[in-house]
């Protein structure tokens, strides 16, 4: 969204072409219509969802789409500014020479190329990052993680119970598109919960958080709980095309890793260190304490829980971690 | 010292690469041509066709000459930054005195006389000339842009999420070969996190254009594993998934000093080889991947567990060993049926090695 309030403001540089001040006018006008435009229609109309098309639909939807959007603005923002402009009627306006002259004009259809070229440039940006992940594409092109670096993180897995039992009955193919769903409806939680998606490893997806982001509003135990009921919201769909309704269990931790980016061709940001080992540990105790959710108490300490949960101690890991145990804990709603 | 396989590594990839950028450069610049001029001069595309041969020569000059170890160590912009301005100086640089060169020509001046004559002063004040750089400028940049980032997702990625090929899964027969590299955590003096990157990045750095040359596609890197494929007719020509094990345990040997010296060991490597079919998709919203899901891939990792187990190199399983026209320098052990952790089915397997050959 940022991309377009930028590029609404940029517009004025290619169409406000003397500096005068009706033009001026008009380009701001029609830059931030434009942008508001964008942003109602990526939000709105075009929501994750239906999102299932594929990549080269989309973008020409899309383009089609801002470009129809963006003729009517600038020629209704024409129109209105200049009748403004001119002290005549509207109507009269519109019907007038003047106005026919505009869209003949060759002027016209330089602006309209101008816009077509900047609309599929920012659509392709903006798709290709969605694809890449959006932090991902940054970290690539800045170079980020070239070099390894230590840093704090926020660690979290939600995996899919008995998985390959699942696998087993429904055959690759429909296993693939359950994966692809859950993790359809898992990407909206974790996007509203400010996470960035680590991989995806088999039935399982990682999730961290650098440490301020995640702490923040208690980020990362949100996503847990925006989870839950995202998929128990849509239970009806996957009982009508599964048979059933995906179970998960969640692990969350946090401590210091070394971030970089490993290999040639198809370069992967990677995480490394005891806490993601730790982190890992967690799996087990899932299964031995049947629980489906666990914490260390590493994260514990930093966050501020939302209102009616409380921690519960049930557990501790030897860890490798010269502090010796850490201890686990589940959460409890204060009220049942 | 070790037997030269070099000697026999035939880089039939990369000498189509080369075709391929002449070939494309040259047509690019010709229509280029039929673009701006139409079809009424000759003159123009003679022009335009020496640029575009001199093109593919600086892109072929710099690919596969200039861009070694210490350029594609680089970060994304810096390389970006570089390419961009090596392309943009001599390809405009080139054009100035090619466009001179081919007026000296025809008009039999001195080159001096064609620099300072009004029809050339007359071009380079032109709108055409500054539209023609910056053409070039906006076309090396987004080209290289697109190039690096299709390196960055993996061969082709950049193009099967344009394209949307795997949008709706498909199944594909692959082969696939889960290369094991040593582990420093195990040695005895392990390495520190950061040093932990470096060392598989060297490594990664010295193999992956083997494995790019014998058609192998990186799949993941899975902790210490390397995850690779092939289409079947790719792999098994040429026993090109056999080999590529042997030219990168070479490239490993021929850096041995390098590594022993900056790690303490030499790192030794160990792979599976399996063939079977896959569901290839695309998966996820944001941050989307292309993965492989089947039952190979488990049973791939699980005869990489066997490695170990039976102190061997190479383990190939029987169904892909039987469709491979396996070259009389390797010979094959039958080491039986094997029974697989976790997995109902038994598998046969065989281990390959090199035969030694005596030195004349």
């Amino acid at each position: 969204m940022l991309i377009g309030l930028s590029a609404g403001i940029l517009y004025p540089v290619f169409a406000g072409e003397a500096g005068e001040l009706r033009a001026m006018l008009n380009g701001w006008l029609i830059g931030f219509l434009g942008a508001v435009f964008i942003w109602i229609f990526e939000m709105k109309v075009f929501n994750p969802r239906k999102r299932t098309l594929s990549f080269i639909p989309i973008f020409l939807i899309k383009t089609t789409a801002y470009l129809i959007g963006f003729l009517i603005i600038i020629l209704s923002v024409k129109a209105i500014v200049d009748s403004l402009f001119y002290k005549i009627p509207l109507w009269d306006y519109v019907t007038g020479d003047e106005f026919k002259n505009f869209i003949l004009k060759e002027d016209f259809f330089v602006i309209l190329s101008y816009t077509l070229a900047f609309l599929a440039i920012i659509n392709f940006t903006l798709q290709m990052s969605r694809k890449v992940g959006y932090d991902m594409m940054i970290n690539y092109i800045t170079g980020k993680y070239h070099k390894p670096v230590k840093e704090e993180r926020i660690f979290m897995f939600i995996d899919m119970k008995s998985s390959t039992t699942i696998a087993e009955q429904l055959g690759n193919l429909k296993y693939h598109n359950l994966l692809n769903d859950f993790y359809f409806d898992i990407t909206k939680c974790i996007l509203a919960s400010k996470g960035e998606i680590y991989r995806y490893v088999g039935d399982e997806i990682d999730i961290t958080w650098p440490m301020k982001r995640g702490i923040k509003n208690a980020n990362c135990i949100q996503t847990y709980f925006y989870t839950l009921y995202q998929i128990k919201r849509r239970k009806e769909y996957y009982l009508n095309n599964y048979g059933f309704v995906p179970q998960f269990t969640t692990g969350l931790h946090c401590g210091v890793v070394s971030t970089g980016e490993i290999g040639e061709v198809k370069s992967q940001v990677v995480h490394l260190g005891d806490t993601i080992q730790t982190t890992n540990l967690l799996k087990n105790e899932l299964k031995n304490l049947e629980k489906q959710f666990l914490m260390t108490g590493e994260i514990l300490e930093r966050i501020k829980l939302p209102k009616p949960m409380q921690a519960l101690k049930c557990g501790h890991i030897t860890g490798s971690d010269p502090k010796g145990n850490i201890n686990l804990y589940t959460l409890v709603d204060e009220k049942i | 010292m070790f037997y030269n396989f070099s000697m026999t590594r035939e880089n039939s990839r990369r000498s189509k690469q080369r075709y391929w950028i002449i070939v494309l450069s040259v047509s690019l610049s010709l229509l280029y041509a039929v673009l701006v001029d139409g079809f009424t001069q000759i003159f123009p595309y003679i022009n335009t066709f020496i640029i575009g041969l001199f093109i593919s020569f600086l892109i072929l000059f710099f690919e596969f000459f200039l861009y070694k170890n210490y350029l594609k160590r680089l970060n994304f912009i810096l390389i970006l930054f570089i390419r961009t301005t090596y392309y943009l100086v001599f390809i405009t640089g080139f054009m100035f005195t090619e466009l001179i060169v081919a007026r000296m020509i025809r008009d039999k001046a001195s080159f001096s006389a064609v620099l300072f004559s009004p029809e050339f002063q007359n071009y380079l004040a032109n709108e055409d000339f500054k539209l023609a750089i910056v053409y070039a400028f906006i076309l090396i940049l987004t080209f290289n842009f697109m190039r690096q980032m299709n390196a960055k997702l993996g061969q082709g990625n950049f193009w099967n999420f344009i394209l949307g090929r795997y949008v709706i899964p498909v199944n594909q027969e692959r082969i696939f070969m889960f290369l094991k590299i040593d582990d420093p955590d195990e040695k005895e003096k392990p390495l520190s996190d950061l040093d932990y990157f470096t060392y598989f990045n060297d490594i990664f750095f010295d193999i992956t254009d083997l494995i790019l040359n014998r058609y192998g596609e990186i799949y993941e890197y899975v902790d210490n594993v390397l995850v690779i494929s092939w289409p079947p007719q790719k792999g098994i020509r040429n026993s090109n998934c056999i080999r590529v094990f042997f030219e990168v345990l070479y490239a490993l040997k021929e850096n041995q000093f390098k590594y022993s010296e900056k790690y303490g060991f030499i790192p030794e490597i160990a792979a599976a080889l399996h063939i079977g079919e896959a569901i290839r998709g695309e998966i996820g919203d944001v941050k989307t991947a292309i993965i492989f899901n089947g039952d190979v891939l488990n049973t791939t990792s699980r005869i990489l567990e066997q490695c170990s187990k039976l102190q061997k190199q190479l383990l190939v399983s029987q169904i892909l060993l039987d469709r491979i026209n396996l070259s009389n320098i390797y010979y094959t052990t039958d080491l039986g049926i094997m029974e697989l952790r976790g997995k109902k089915e038994r598998i046969q397997l065989y281990s390959i090695e090199e035969r030694e050959f005596q030195h004349v």
